[in-house]
Order: structure tokens, then C-alpha cells, then sequence
């Protein structure tokens, strides 16, 4: 169903690239990843110790008692939350709602909560962490803090949660065009998804940060990030209405998982597939899309799998006039918020017609058969996929292209 | 909107584990709050809780792979509702099926036991093939994969409104033509965290007697609640029985506090409209509210001036009763589980009572159906589902039968 566009109007970001916006397009342009020691996780005996941390001061933005009750991962969204309200402009709050996708949401609570109860017992446990423990309460923390009384939604689907967010707000608004809704995704760094990478076999295996090359040949794992992207959506007709700038058009949207193996094919199969039902949920065909914004996070074999994968859809368009750039080499694998990322990334190159280089790009794989960005670029954009493939096997696409009036 | 219809039903749950008994326990207004046994309760203040028998374990197999009890639910209760609905996945076009399913913690169990492994052992020793287990994705993760499904497949973790929650999302997919069929629901487990963080907030005890004047909390419990949704042409084609339709939904958040409900139920209220709104239904065409009816002081007379508030008058005249007196809190499932409760009361003509029911409070003055259940045909319910962070949502579902 087509039904009415789906309009990206506002944005609140933070991450290791800066607080907002015009931050992010400048660490873009820099061409040197933001990344630092990972000072807040216990890394122990692990050898990777670098990630692409949030460097903020967060005590100049946020009050004592966020700062005491909350989460760190909670931090950024009440942050994102705010730079996004502050660029939508006057608002209603009571028709605002906001839909968050995470991989482990409130994980540092729930850890705090049962090491007291393993250490104390269960009547010495803090009764107001409580709430905390639940993957959604950086969300509904996010959405009271800001007092937002529309509904709050959360889907923890993994790493591609993020994309899945703004997949949910996409349907949702195509049955409440009056309604507006902020989506996106927060992570932050920490002890178990650090585990959870490394364990996995999916973190970098040295602390040298230069061999995080999503889609080069030297690519031998990833680095996590952290901080919240969060974007408003509304109606075309909607932002039409109140003479908003439409920073993108949601076209497509699609989400699939094919969990049979985690057999190559298997993935293989599902990404083709997802980018070919958003491609049709759009109602585009291959050779609209401008510029793929890669899901490759520097994983030898996943990197591979996709750069076949989007071979395979774009066929002979791939090597022509489709640029494609691995996101994630300027912000970090940022799990469920890695899509949202793309999507402010894609809204540069949409308004911009900048598109963001796959850093530390030296040595081709001859493998692929891709046309990959490996400096800034100017170029024209009018139409991005976004791919956001989670190692589980689930597998979410974006669709976005130029603002056009409602 | 083309109509969304259910056509299958599934349930684990401590009132019983397939739809027959679990229907005939909610019709005799049982109990299944017990002493429970799923893990050591010595340390606790609390050793009473709705339990599902039949599951000893904390981790199962499904096809070589290590799952967590809360997806064990899920799966058994899915492929209930399959049969039920005489749908074979295997014989459906690809992507053409959603799974989308709730919780409030998916993974607790196991990340209490990860947790301590962490904690006393060292990072080293923790089992890598439970990692994923704790992401609040390996529920519906281990659907699909249970049943060899490929398609879209979310989990919704909206804490104590998720089952609604995943209704929801699923409806949305349907009437929009992104997918032909749907199985959604909730799940979730007796976890430690949730009862010494319910006992530490003093919101918890050995019976669950909603709206009663001396009501003192909730019992905690667990289940899985499932149904399989399809458009009604769809249906229809399949000559399958429908049980009922999903007629409207609307959610809302108070927006104020993590725990306590707006006091006025102003947000609900607004939830009960727009969902009346969906419907396009007047307050007085329902005919059975199954509510979220915790009996937690706060909720219950939140949840009765919201209700008064939304529907006027005609709220004294609406049957309003808590399962949750039977079953327990089984927090992300709990609305799914109303949502099947409340399309069998439809079915059979009986609404379910509130048990544990015996000093009415003033300020809870509707008609709670205490104890007993009533024979009664109802053609339009309402299910409340309220959260953490001042969720709430509100499903209403109707017979199903062309009007």
C-alpha cells in the first residue's frame, strides 16, 4: 500500500561525531573516526579497547537527578529527544509519540539490580531501579522526561531495532496521517554488548583502530559506538500544512528475517530479498537508488555476503552509477542504532549532496564488484537505501529520497 | 480498513495449558496463583505467584538450539493457535506471515543466570550460546525459527502492555496488505528481578483481588498468549472459524511517572477514546471491558475513573472484570492473554469474574463481576492494558460477523 508519504522533518543526534547535526557533517568531512579509549567498560583481559565513544560532557546538558537515576544509555536519548523538539519547533507534546528500537535497553540496570540481589538478597534491592530493568525503559524515560503523551512503542529486534523503529512509525503513519511521532534508536556501550561482540567473534581482535575498513580486504571485525539519533516524522501532508522543511521522504520500508541458518545463503537470500521487497514497497525499480549506505561493519564474511547481495539486485546498475559506503566507519557499530545513524547520514547526502567516505579504505577486496566511496564526495542524490542487517539473520531496509513538498 | 480477524487461538498459562481447559478454569472462576517452585524463593518475602506447569526447566531445545523457558511458551503456544487455525506455514507464500510478539524482560531468567556466572566467575565463563538469549529478540527470533518461518518477525517489548502492543503492530501490517497472516501475542516467565522488584516496591501479595477495598498488589505470574490473525477475506476463503475482529486500538502514555497512573486517569481516558475513535463505535456498544485490573491500589481506581471518564454513564452500565484475580500478572503477556479471554467470552457468552472480590471500595463503584462469571452474549469488548512508563493501550474487538 502507497497510501500518504511519510515525511522526515526533524532531527536530534549525538554520538562520538558531536551533538547534532551540523557536528556530524563535520566529523563526516574530517575523514578521521572519532574514536577514543573505552573508559566505561571493563575490558579486562579482551584485547580490543577502543571504541567510538561519546565524549560529552553530559553534566552541561542534563540535571543531577537524569544524571543519578538514569542509565547512560537513557542520557542520550533525553538529549537526542530534546535537540529534536528544539529543531520541530512549537508542538503539542500530548500528540507527539516516540517509537525506539534497542538491543538490550535498560541491560545496566537489570545488571545492578541483580548483582544486589546476589550479593544482598532480594529485599535489599533498590525499588527504584526497578523500572529500569525493562528493555523499554529508555524509552519511556526518554518520552516522560520531555512529557511526550502519545504512545510510546518499543521493538527490540536486535541490531537492526533502529531501522525497525522508523519502519513501525512508517506504517503507523500511514493509518494516523494527523499524528506525529519521533523514532529512532539509543545504545551505549557497555559490559554486555562489549561481551556480546567479542564473544561473538565480532570485535575487532587488536586495539589498532585503523583496521576497523568496513568492505577492504584487510576487514577483521568491528568497533562498537554509542548515542541516540532521533528523527521526527509526520505526514507530507502534515509538514506541508505547517510549512516544515522535509529533510527526507520515507518511500520504502521493509523488514524480514530468515533465521533457518546462519548458514550464508540463508543471509544472502534475506538481504536480497529485503532490499527487493523495499525497493517494491517504494515502487521503485533498482536503478533509482542513487546510494546504499552498506550495513558492512568490517565482518570478513557478512561484508562479503551483502557486497554480493547488492551485486545481485543492482545488477549492472552496481558498477555504473550506484555509490556505495559503509556508514559504520564514521560512527561505529552502534548496534540498533546504526540504521538511525545511516538515516541521518542519508539526510546529509539528500540535502547536502554529500556523500560520507568508507574510512580507512586502503586495499580493495577483489571480490566485490562495487562502486565504494572512499573520500567525501558532491554529488547529486535524490533517492539512498539504507540496509541494516543484523548477524542474527534479521534484515530491515530504508527507502529514503528528497523531500518533495506534501 | 479491510477487517482484521482472529482465527487461532493459543495459550500456556497457569489457568491451563491448551484453550479448552484454560476456558473452562476462567469459567469456574479458579485460581492459579500457587506456591511456586520455578526457582528458590527461600530469600524472598514472597513464595506465591501464578506458575504454568509443566515446564521444570529454565532452557529447552528446539532443533538443536539452546532457547530460554519464554520462548518454550511462545513456541508451544503459537503452534496451538496454528492448529487452531488450520494454518500450515509451510503451505503459505513466502514473507507472507508476521510474527510479531511481547514481553516486559524476554531474556530475565537467563540473564540472572548469566549475570551471576558474570559476577562470580569472571566474563570468561559466561556460555556464549546464551548471549543472544538475552536480547529481547531471541523471543521472536526463536518463533521463526521454531517454525521454520521467514518473513517479518519483531518483538515488541512493551512491558506490561506488550501482547496488546503486538496485536496491534500485527493488525497494522494486515489492513495495510504488507503480509496475509499474523501470529501475535505475549510471553514472559517468573523472573527474580520481577519479584523482589515488585516486593521491593511493596506492590505484591499472596492474593490478587482487584478492585476490593483491601486489595495490596499483584501476584506475579507468567504464560504465553497467542493468536493467528488474517484479513477476513482471507478467512473467509479458508472456510476457518472466526472468533472475533480486531475493531480499534489507542495508545497514549501519561507521560509523568515510571510506575503510578495519572491518579485521574486522564491518559487512559484518552486511550479508550481513540480507540472508540478506531472503532467508530459509541460508548455504549460495548458490552464487557476486561480490564488491567492489577489490583495494585493506585491502578485500580485510576483504571475505574478513566473508564468513567471516557465513557460517561454508560461505564456503570458495562460489565468490567479482572482475570488477573485468576491468573496473575503475566506482565508482557498478560494483554494478549485478556485479548483470548476476551474473544472466548464473546465466543461462549459468559464473561469471567474477578475472584478474591469481597469489600467493595467506594471509590471502584462499577459492576466488577465479583466472583462468579455471568452467562451473558456480548458482541463488543474492550481490553485495557496499562505499563510502566504510563503506557497505555486499549484494544476493542468485536464479533466478527458481517454487520
Amino acid at each position: 500500500m502507497k497510501g500518504p508519504g511519510v515525511a522526515i522533518t526533524a532531527t536530534g543526534v549525538v554520538s562520538a561525531c558531536g551533538l547534532g547535526i551540523q557536528e556530524h557533517w563535520e566529523s563526516f568531512q574530517t575523514g578521521i573516526p572519532p574514536v577514543s579509549e573505552l573508559t566505561h567498560v571493563k575490558t579486562g583481559s579482551f584485547p580490543c579497547k577502543t571504541g567510538f565513544t561519546v565524549r560529552l560532557d553530559l553534566t552541561k546538558y542534563l540535571n543531577r537527578k537524569i544524571l543519578r537515576y538514569q542509565d547512560r544509555i537513557t542520557h542520550f536519548g533525553i538529549l537526542a529527544l530534546e535537540n529534536c523538539l528544539k529543531d520541530y519547533g512549537p508542538v503539542n507534546k500530548d500528540e507527539v509519540g516516540l517509537i525506539i528500537g534497542s538491543l538490550l535497553g535498560g541491560v545496566c540496570s537489570q545488571s545492578k539490580l541483580n548483582n544486589e540481589l546476589l550479593q544482598y538478597g532480594p529485599q535489599y534491592i533498590t525499588p527504584f531501579s526497578f523500572p529500569n530493568t525493562l528493555i523499554n525503559s529508555p524509552t519511556f524515560e526518554t518520552g516522560m522526561t520531555h512529557e511526550l503523551r502519545n504512545l510510546y512503542y518499543c521493538l527490540a529486534t536486535g541490531c537492526s531495532a533502529g531501522a525497525d523503529a522508523l519502519g513501525f512509525g512508517f506504517y503507523y503513519l500511514k493509518s494516523h496521517p494527523d499524528e506525529i511521532l519521533v523514532a529512532g534508536s539509543m545504545e551505549d556501550i557497555n559490559l554486555y554488548n562489549y561481551l556480546g561482540f567479542t564473544q561473538h567473534h565480532m570485535m575487532l581482535p587488536t586495539n589498532d583502530a585503523a583496521l576497523f575498513c568496513p568492505l577492504d580486504r584487510r576487514r577483521d571485525g568491528c568497533l562498537l559506538g554509542e548515542g541516540a539519533a532521533l528523527f521526527a516524522m509526520e505526514s507530507c501532508e502534515h509538514a506541508g500544512a505547517r510549512g516544515a522543511p522535509i529533510l527526507a521522504e520515507m518511500a520504502g520500508y521493509s523488514s524480514l528475517s530468515n533465521l533457518g541458518s546462519h548458514k550464508e545463503e540463508y543471509l544472502f537470500a534475506g538481504m536480497k530479498d529485503a532490499m527487493s521487497l523495499a525497493l517494491r514497497s517504494a515502487e521503485l525499480v533498482s536503478a533509482d537508488i542513487d546510494l546504499v549506505l552498506a550495513s558492512a561493519n568490517g565482518s570478513p564474511s557478512s561484508d562479503l555476503v551483502e557486497a554480493k547481495a547488492i551485486s545481485e539486485v543492482f545488477g549492472s546498475h552496481s558498477k555504473e552509477n550506484l555509490w556505495v559506503t559503509a556508514p559504520k566507519s564514521l560512527y561505529g557499530e552502534c548496534m540498533s542504532l546504526s540504521a538511525p545513524l545511516a538515516v541521518l547520514t542519508a539526510i546529509l547526502a539528500l540535502n547536502k549532496n554529500f556523500l560520507a567516505p568508507t574510512l580507512n579504505y586502503r586495499e580493495a577486496d577483489p571480490q566485490f564488484r562495487l562502486n565504494i566511496v572512499t573520500k567525501p564526495l558532491q554529488q547529486v542524490v535524490r533517492t539512498v537505501m539504507i540496509n541494516s542487517f543484523s548477524c542474527y539473520g534479521h534484515q530491515s531496509v530504508i527507502i529514503l529520497q528528497k523531500g518533495r513538498r506534501g | 480498513m479491510p477487517s482484521v480477524v482472529v482465527t487461532g487461538l493459543g495459550v500456556v498459562s497457569p489457568l491451563g495449558n491448551d484453550i479448552e481447559t484454560f476456558c473452562s478454569n476462567l469459567h469456574q472462576g479458579k485460581s492459579g496463583i500457587v506456591k511456586f517452585s520455578s526457582f528458590d524463593s527461600t530469600k524472598f518475602e514472597h513464595h506465591h505467584a501464578g506458575e504454568v506447569s509443566g515446564y521444570p526447566k529454565d532452557v529447552y531445545e528446539e532443533k538443536g538450539r539452546t532457547i530460554g523457558k519464554v520462548s518454550r511458551f511462545a513456541i508451544d503456544a503459537a503452534r496451538q493457535a496454528l492448529a487452531d487455525a488450520r494454518l500450515d506455514l509451510s503451505a503459505t507464500p513466502p514473507h507472507s506471515v508476521a510474527i510479531v510478539i511481547g514481553s516486559t524482560i524476554a531474556g530475565g531468567r537467563i540473564f540472572e543466570e548469566l549475570g551471576a556466572v558474570l559476577e562470580q566467575q569472571g566474563a570468561d565463563k559466561v556460555e556464549v550460546a546464551l548471549m543472544p538469549e538475552i536480547t529481547g529478540y531471541s523471543l521472536s527470533a526463536n518463533l521463526s525459527y521454531a517454525l521454520n518461518h521467514s518473513g517479518i518477525s519483531l518483538s515488541a517489548l512493551n512491558a506490561c502492555a506488550a501482547g496488546s502492543t503486538a496485536i496491534i503492530y500485527a493488525t497494522e501490517l494486515l489492513s495495510q496488505h504488507v503480509v496475509d497472516y499474523a501470529i501475535a501475542g505475549g510471553a514472559d516467565v517468573l523472573s527474580k528481578i520481577t519479584l523482589a522488584g515488585f516486593s521491593q516496591m511493596r506492590a505484591i501479595d499472596q492474593i490478587c483481588r482487584p478492585f476490593d477495598k483491601n486489595r495490596t498488589g499483584i501476584v506475579v505470574s507468567e504464560g504465553s498468549g497467542i493468536v493467528i490473525l488474517e484479513r477476513r477475506e482471507t478467512a473467509r476463503k479458508r472456510d476457518c472459524h472466526i472468533y472475533g475482529e480486531v475493531l480499534g486500538y489507542g495508545m497514549t502514555s501519561d507521560g509523568t511517572h515510571p510506575t503510578a497512573p495519572n491518579p485521574e486517569g486522564l491518559y487512559m481516558a484518552k486511550a479508550v477514546q481513540k480507540a472508540l475513535q478506531g472503532a467508530a463505535l459509541p460508548a455504549d456498544k460495548i458490552g464487557y471491558i476486561c480490564a488491567h485490573g492489577t489490583g495494585t491500589p493506585a491502578n485500580d481506581v485510576a483504571e475505574t475513573k478513566g473508564i468513567k471518564k471516557a465513557l460517561g454513564e454508560a461505564a456503570y452500565k458495562i460489565p468490567v472484570s479482572s482475570i488477573k484475580s485468576m491468573l496473575g500478572h503475566t506482565m508482557g503477556a498478560s494483554s494478549a492473554i485478556a485479548a483470548i479471554s476476551s474473544l472466548l467470552a464473546i465466543n461462549r457468552g459468559f464473561i469471567p469474574p474477578t475472584i478474591n472480590y469481597r469489600t467493595p471500595d467506594p471509590a471502584c463503584d462499577l459492576d466488577y463481576v465479583p466472583n462468579i462469571s455471568r452467562q451473558q452474549e456480548i458482541n463488543t469488548c474492550m481490553v485495557n492494558a496499562f505499563a510502566f512508563g504510563g503506557m497505555n493501550t486499549v484494544l476493542v474487538l468485536g464479533k466478527g460477523v458481517q454487520q
